[in-house]
């Protein structure tokens, strides 16, 4: 086992909770007003996890 | 200064960060159709890499060298890198529609992308000194964006040539990227 | 009957590399030689499984909101310990595969699957999909880098990776008149274009097919 093992795990959570917080305050913050219906117009992948995906906006739509 | 340049030349068109590393393949082929959003999504590359490069080397030499947790290298930056990528998000949300409209659309497609987290651990891998970062990750995405640059002019006009239908969309590209990488790698023994 | 057809998808129809272009970096960079593709496809298999499975295992307990968050954790420290892993025990695999093996973190295929299929599965059918598209993945791997080597150097050879001794290497090609191009970059990007339109071609043609 590594030495310093603890202050890894503590680091580690110490950093992941500022990224959640962050992600999660980016997420209520609204888009500003005209730039509602920007898309990038990008095909290139089918990258489920990044925020532009199609079946994104779906679930959003459904879900308010 | 001699130095810098060297390196900055060598990190623009001798290792080209797409032609020669295959790194940023994703956004290069699904943001190079239309001149203005590449423009635009380099821009925010540049912006995401600088500062995330700082960001990292900062929390790599002032956090993890001292506590000796230096395994934890890979958590920690991609962390950083997507904990910027939010907190600039939030902030052009915020206080700037017109920059937003301008490179904030493509700031959710960086957090995965392969360019930014290379960066960040080149720069600890080759031990640089600050100054050398800052080059080396100002350099990585002026190369990623000449090339964009370069590529989407040619995909504007292939669209209205007469391609087979195997090779409609992708498969097009990539032949057009190999092209381009054989033209890049005569700059090779420049500096 | 609809676990085999999923599993079967991940090689032809919906084959993650050539068909949905998902984690192309490693795949044009990684195929000189088909150790260093079988290695890494291993590597794949190995994180795709285990984070599919211990997404799934937490998906009740993760508020939907930051779930982004708790799989870019997961699947960082998994892949943080393949890679010491890999450079204890096969440091002739650890040189050949370099920084890539820290790039699987944001290979495409690892988060799109936990997005898309662990977040909502059990862990059973979760682990099943992983080894699904993980060996879609690697069979696309393999293919490319069989191209490659053999045309490139004209051999054809695997060794082991924990112990570096060889277990075959044939000469197809005589020596002399191998096309080096497809050793470096340009032939990579050549041969990815040709496999890529192969895979439309074929799915063009079944759709026409399934149209009369």
């Amino acid at each position: 086992m590594p030495e310093n093992i603890v202050s890894a795990v503590i680091y580690a959570m110490v950093i992941a909770s500022i990224y959640a917080v962050l992600y999660y305050l980016n997420h209520k913050t609204p888009v500003p007003k005209g730039c509602e219906n920007l898309n990038v117009k990008c095909e290139g992948c089918k990258i489920s996890s990044c925020e532009l995906h199609p079946s994104r906006k779906i679930k959003e739509e459904v879900h308010d | 200064m001699g130095e810098i340049f060297s390196m900055f030349i060598a990190a623009v068109l001798i290792n080209n960060i797409v032609l020669a590393k295959f790194l940023g393949i994703c956004p290069f082929l699904g943001v190079s159709n239309k001149l203005d959003s590449a423009f635009g999504m380099s821009l925010a590359v540049i912006f995401v890499i600088v500062g995330a490069s700082i960001m990292s080397y900062g929390i790599y030499y002032m956090v993890l060298v001292p506590l000796g947790i230096e395994y934890m290298m890979l958590i920690t930056f991609i962390l950083v890198i997507a904990t910027f990528v939010q907190f600039t998000e939030m902030v052009i949300k915020k206080y700037s529609p017109g920059l937003y409209k301008a490179l904030g659309i493509y700031l959710p497609l960086i957090t995965t992308n392969c360019v930014v987290l290379q960066v960040t651990l080149d720069n600890i891998a080759n031990e640089f000194n600050f100054v050398n970062m800052l080059v080396y990750s100002f350099a990585v995405p002026i190369g990623f964006m000449l090339v964009l640059l370069l590529f989407a002019t040619i995909r504007e006009r292939l669209e209205t040539s007469d391609i087979p239908e195997a090779f409609k969309g992708n498969p097009i590209a990539l032949v057009v990227a190999a092209i381009m990488a054989l033209t890049f790698s005569a700059f090779a023994g420049l500096v | 009957m609809d676990r085999m057809k999923n599993f079967k998808a991940g090689f032809i129809d919906e084959n993650p590399v050539f068909g949905l272009y998902l984690g192309i970096c490693s795949t044009l960079a990684i195929t000189t030689t088909l150790n260093s593709a079988l290695g890494m496809g291993v590597s794949v298999i190995a994180v795709l499984v285990f984070s599919n499975v211990i997404i799934s295992m937490l998906r009740k307990i993760i508020p939907d909101e930051i779930r982004i968050p708790v799989y870019i954790v997961v699947i960082a420290s998994l892949v943080t310990i393949v890679e010491m892993l890999i450079h204890a025990y096969s440091p002739s695999l650890y040189s050949a595969l370099g920084s890539f093996i820290n790039l699987i973190v944001v290979n495409c295929i690892i988060m799109g699957r936990a997005e898309a299929f662990a977040g909502q599965n059990n862990v059973f059918d979760s682990a099943l999909d992983g080894i699904g598209m993980g060996l879609g993945y690697t069979f696309s791997l393999v293919a490319m880098s069989l191209i490659r080597q053999i045309l490139g150097t004209g051999a054809i050879g695997l060794s082991n990776p924990f112990t570096d001794e060889v277990i075959f290497n044939i000469q197809i090609i005589p020596s002399g008149y191998e096309i080096s191009l497809f050793n470096n970059n340009v032939g990579a990007f050549i041969t990815f274009a040709i496999l890529a339109a192969a895979l439309a071609a074929y799915k063009n043609k079944k759709s026409k097919e399934a149209k009369q």
